[in-house]
């Protein structure tokens, strides 16, 4: 290839000049612009290869929504559903865009029996542009109304509240409004954790327990045609509540249909007097305190005769009685004899450290506040000795009892599962000694008192009866009664807490007309006990056996005071 | 020479462009696939959701209890019926061990 001759021209002067001018300034922008497009080029680069901004390499694909169906559910213990949120399909027409209402309607009420075709076509035909023909169709309904393809019917999705467990647990869940708002128990409690959705509510009750509890309360109210019932089931060890009934009780799927009595949570919000079930804790104090000793003993042989009071004894033995012996046969005398050795002063303290002086701290809006003598006299400290003067709610009653029974360690009564595994905190209130001492006076009075029929084979149970006569408008009313029992097992390391309280019981042939706590109470509990003790992990023993009687060893001094008494572990 | 440059240019374009239009619809359709795979994994948990609900509602213990009651030979156990590992007799060799005191059914 040859070369191509170039053109040379010679320029000279201003010409030369500025055309060297030019060229430069030619340089110059070009450079410029090179600078420009290596910063873009770079720049580029740097967006699209080296960093891994904007657009990520892979794209996230849209995670499904989570599905939820309004108000959280609430489950038991063991996560049992107690009440959840179902959407469900509501119907409703445009009589508008009904083509032909006879037929419709004829169709309508052939899927939906309920309703009636003379209804329906009044409805059909109302000419307005809505009319809800049935709210809260079950699916099988819901497919069934599609599948008949009649025009101008609609489906609204709504969120219904369902309680799966129906009446089981009516007063501890309450029941939440058509609007999705709680309305009683739990669910209005905890209305707005409840509301914000997301996690289950995990309630301390057992639906196995509660069921148990709730057949055999009713069994025994149905038994003596009572006016009401209630029954609780406490943890001694965490002051969890297993089980809690209330009777009468509605349906928490449609509260409105059930009597407003029905409504009234016994177990919270009912006050009572509760009777004999209070020498526990007189017992208690008084031994606790250093005023009553074991050995003692108190003269009951004489009704109490206090300004127009007269204190008697229901099982009386008419003559001098021993500690163990004035809470076997449930005297009052003694009881009553007993809380003036503690003293009124002594007496409050102790009560209010049992937590029975002011509302439990359980978790549903229906607590009752307890009812106390004001001013608080000798004579109220005396009544209050065997469980008259003071009127509790039965979970209060039950929380001190597991206080004293535990070791003397009060737990606050709860009806949540606690999280995790941290122990339940709890505020000694008694001696552990004291505790032993009570323990083995409410074995007495299953093995040889007032509570025989609470005996559940192999599972020591230990307990109180009580029977309070009901005060009315005037003074207390004879035959209204109040019959409970207080059971705890095993009595030797107590598990749990069992209440049955019977209102208004009457007796019938079977009791030779006794309606007291140790005829129609306590054989409740004994059921109880029974077909529950192996639900709730405790393991039957050998009561009989040589290790369990030596726990439970008493002496009872006889009326020759300071001579040694006759040994009565044996019962 | 020029031309054919052009001509591989244009091509490639076209080509490029075909590509990323199958790319597109592709990405198009598999978002179609997902948002009806979603929609079917909410449908499948309300659905999870009402038959926990049927669930929790067959099971009541009372209608447990009677269905047992009628149609199985079983009755509730009794205290007799329980007994401990240390309950039992201790085989002739050195086999036994294990934890004492659990309850054990029979």
């Amino acid at each position: 290839m040859t070369p191509k001759p170039i053109a040379t021209a010679h320029l000279d002067g201003t010409a030369k000049l500025s055309l060297e001018v030019g060229r430069n300034r030619l340089l110059l922008g070009g450079a410029l612009f090179a600078v420009a497009f290596a910063a873009i080029a770079f720049r580029l680069a740097d967006v699209s290869v080296i960093k891994t901004a904007g657009e990520p390499g892979v794209a996230a694909a849209a995670p499904a929504r989570a599905f939820t169906a309004g108000r959280a559910d609430i489950v038991d213990r063991n996560g049992v559903i107690l009440a959840t949120s179902l959407n469900t399909a509501s119907l409703y027409a445009n009589p508008r865009h009904v083509l032909d209402a006879r037929e419709a309607a004829r169709k309508l009420s052939r899927v939906l029996p309920e309703l009636r075709a003379a209804v329906l076509l009044s409805k059909l035909t109302s000419g307005r542009s809505f009319v809800w023909i049935k709210r809260h169709l079950t699916p099988r309904q819901h497919n069934s109304v599609l599948r008949q393809g009649i025009p101008g019917l609609y489906f609204q999705r709504e969120e219904r509240r369902i309680y799966p467990q129906g009446r089981l647990f009516s007063h501890l869940l309450g029941f939440a409004g058509t609007d999705g708002i709680g309305l009683a128990g739990v669910e209005k409690k905890f209305n707005d954790s409840l509301r914000a959705g997301a996690k289950p509510l995990v309630l301390s009750v057992d639906t196995r327990i509660q069921h148990i509890l709730a057949q055999e309360l009713a069994a025994a109210v149905g038994e003596f045609r009572a006016a009401g019932g209630t029954g609780l089931v406490m943890d001694t060890d965490t002051g969890e509540i297993i089980a809690m009934a209330s009777l009468p009780d509605f349906d928490p799927n449609v509260p409105h249909r059930s009597p407003a009595k029905a409504l009234f949570n016994r177990a919270t919000l009912g006050v009572y007097e509760m009777g004999s079930t209070f020498k526990i804790f007189t017992f208690a104090m008084a031994l606790d305190s250093g005023a009553v000793r074991m050995s003692g003993g108190f003269d009951a042989s004489k009704p109490i005769r206090v300004a127009r009071f007269r204190i008697t004894d229901y099982h009386g033995k008419n003559r001098w009685l021993s500690v163990p012996e004035i809470f076997m046969y449930s005297s009052n005398i003694g009881a009553a004899k007993m809380s003036l050795a503690l003293g009124t002063r002594g007496q409050r303290d102790y009560l209010g450290r049992l937590g029975l002086l002011t509302p439990a701290s359980v978790e549903v809006p229906e607590v009752g506040a307890p009812l106390l003598p004001s001013p608080w006299r000798e004579i109220n400290t005396m009544t209050i000795g065997y469980g008259h003067g003071i009127a509790v709610s039965p979970v209060q009653l039950i929380e001190a009892v597991a206080t004293v029974v535990n070791g003397g360690i009060r737990y606050r009564a709860t009806v949540l599962k606690p999280l995790g595994d941290q122990p339940a905190k709890g505020r000694r209130v008694l001696k552990r000694r004291t505790s032993r001492e009570i323990r083995k006076l409410l074995r007495l009075v299953v093995t040889g008192g007032t509570g025989r029929q609470a005996h559940a084979p192999g599972y020591l149970v230990g307990g109180k009866t009580g029977t309070a006569d009901k005060s009315g408008a005037r003074g207390y009313r004879n035959k209204a009664l109040l019959s409970s029992f207080v059971g705890v097992f095993p009595i030797t390391a107590p598990r749990y807490v069992v209440l049955v309280m019977i209102d208004e019981p009457r007796g019938n042939k079977r009791t030779f007309g006794y309606a007291t706590g140790g005829w129609v109470a306590a054989p409740a509990v004994s059921r109880f006990i029974t077909r529950a003790g192996l639900l709730l992990g405790v393991a039957p023993v050998d009561e009989e056996s040589a290790q369990v009687r030596r726990a439970l060893r008493i002496r009872i001094p006889t009326a020759a005071r300071g001579r040694r008494g006759q040994n009565i572990a044996s019962f | 020479m020029r031309g054919r440059v052009t001509l591989f240019w244009i091509l490639l374009a076209a080509v490029v462009g075909f590509g990323l239009f199958q790319v597109k619809y592709k990405v198009q359709n598999l978002e179609d696939d997902l948002r009806r795979l979603n929609a079917a994994i909410t449908a499948e948990q309300e659905q999870l959701h009402v038959l926990s609900a049927e669930w929790a509602y067959l099971n009541h213990p009372a209608r447990l209890q009677e269905l047992s009651a009628r149609y199985l030979p079983l009755r509730p156990p009794t205290v007799d019926q329980i007994g401990t590992l240390d309950g039992l007799p201790h085989r002739t060799q050195a086999a036994t061990g294990g934890a004492g005191g659990d309850v054990v059914g029979r």
